[in-house]
């Protein structure tokens, strides 16, 4: 028993050396385990009445270019998505579920597997759609924030780390996932959602405009 | 009284129909033509205000904006957004700017078939001066009410894909444009097809244009 006793700090340690940056950074440290629901994890976009423009910006490397995006709940659980220029050209237009990611439109430049692929994956994890209706999670917590919210969870396509705040009226979600080149991370502050994909210097940001 | 019910019934039927502005096919499509290239051929610059409505139909309703339009003798666009936000699209020769407050994207519509026709077909409704657009694309001539209609069908498909149809409606008065529609083709499982329809207003021919306001840099 007195071995187990000596051992357990250097679990504690290996533990807390495991957690994900997002977490780390904060000084959040794992408190449990916990079985939750997918809306515990208060997606924006569940809730969307009428369609939502967002004048969106993207840059990529020393590229950039800008449109409209605009985002309707089609149904629960299923979400559409066109991105168009100012002047009004179709770029993509996406149909996402649970279950499937449906192309609708998307002009040849954008039209690559591997384009496709990262913006069906991103846009997963803005609506939260790469999680089941009811999952575990490592709950993370600091003791001197105790109104913050960790959950680490095992999504469909890996780890995927959620940091919900409140900020005056509002939460803050600060949504983390994938590894090394794949890694992502989406913030949504008030009327704009931000995405990184810090490897591949790829950056979207999202700004909901009043129609 | 029933016989009274069903006259009432066929005047208002009847009153409905002349009031709905039919569209006729113009008999002098040669006549027309050259009436609206001479017009082209004297208008030098445009100034006017516009209005765009986007509709997307997976959305079920419009996006719409507005700003100001500016066309300079050859091939020089300009389309200011004021509202909603403000931006800008900027057509001078060879180049297309779109700008969205920091962010500037050039691009260079030669080094892009596509995008060069796709520049050509706006610039060339936009002005009204469609009489050389080329073989690429099907004309078709009609009276709606005070305006002549155009329809534009391009010939290649990777065009259709963006505008599978074109609406332009031009002052029977002046021949300048009063209203573009660009049609995209029907997206599966809708009955309705997006557009962007553009209408200009306070329309000003002729006057001086700043150079300044087509720069691309």
């Amino acid at each position: 028993m007195r071995k187990y006793f000596f051992i357990l700090p250097f679990v504690i340690l290996l533990i807390a050396g495991c957690s994900p940056k997002l977490f780390r950074d904060l000084d959040m440290r794992p408190a449990t385990s916990v079985k939750m629901q997918r809306n515990s994890l208060m997606p924006v976009f569940d809730h969307l009445e009428e369609a939502k423009f967002y004048s969106t910006q993207i840059d990529f490397k020393e590229n950039s270019m800008g449109g409209v995006l605009a985002v309707t709940k089609e149904s629960e659980g299923h979400f559409r998505m066109v991105l168009m220029t100012a002047f009004g050209m179709t770029l993509f237009d996406f149909s996402l579920s649970r279950d499937s990611f449906i192309v609708n439109s998307c002009v040849e430049q954008m039209n690559k597997k591997m384009v496709l692929n990262l913006l069906e994956k991103d846009f997963r994890a803005l609506f939260m759609l790469n999680v089941p209706n009811e999952f575990k999670a490592v709950y993370y917590r600091n003791k001197e924030k105790q109104n913050w919210m960790g959950y680490s969870v095992k999504a469909d396509d890996g780890e995927c780390n959620y940091l919900i705040y409140p900020r005056e009226n509002n939460f803050v979600r600060n949504i983390q996932n994938g590894c090394f080149i794949k890694r992502m991370q989406a913030v949504f502050d008030e009327q704009v959602i931000t995405i990184y994909h810090p490897k591949l210097k790829l950056k979207l940001v999202m700004t909901e405009m009043n129609m | 009284m029933k016989k009274l019910g069903i006259f009432i019934v066929l005047a208002m039927a009847s009153l409905c129909l002349s009031m709905a502005q039919s569209v006729v096919p113009v008999s002098d499509v040669a006549g027309l033509k050259a009436k609206m290239q001479a017009a082209a051929t004297n208008v030098t610059s445009i100034q006017s205000d516009f209005t765009q409505e986007k509709y997307i139909s997976a959305m079920g309703k419009s996006m719409n904006s507005s700003g100001k339009f500016y066309y300079q003798k050859e091939n020089k666009v300009k389309l200011e957004y004021l509202s909603p936000y403000k931006q800008n699209m900027v057509m001078n020769g060879n180049k297309l700017m779109m700008e969205m407050g920091n962010n500037k994207n050039v691009m260079d519509a030669s080094a892009n078939p596509m995008a060069a026709e796709l520049k050509k077909v706006i610039s060339a409704c936009m002005s009204g001066n469609i009489a050389n657009m080329g073989e690429n694309y099907i004309l078709e001539y009609f009276q709606e009410g005070s305006n002549y209609l155009v329809k534009i069908t391009p010939k290649a498909a990777d065009i259709k894909k963006f505008a599978q149809e074109v609406e332009l409606y031009l002052d029977m008065k002046d021949f300048s444009v009063v209203k573009m529609k660009m049609i995209e083709p029907i997206k599966p499982g809708f009955k309705k097809n997006d557009y962007t329809l553009y209408t200009f207003t306070n329309k000003k021919m002729n006057v001086k244009v700043d150079d300044a306001v087509f720069v691309i840099k």
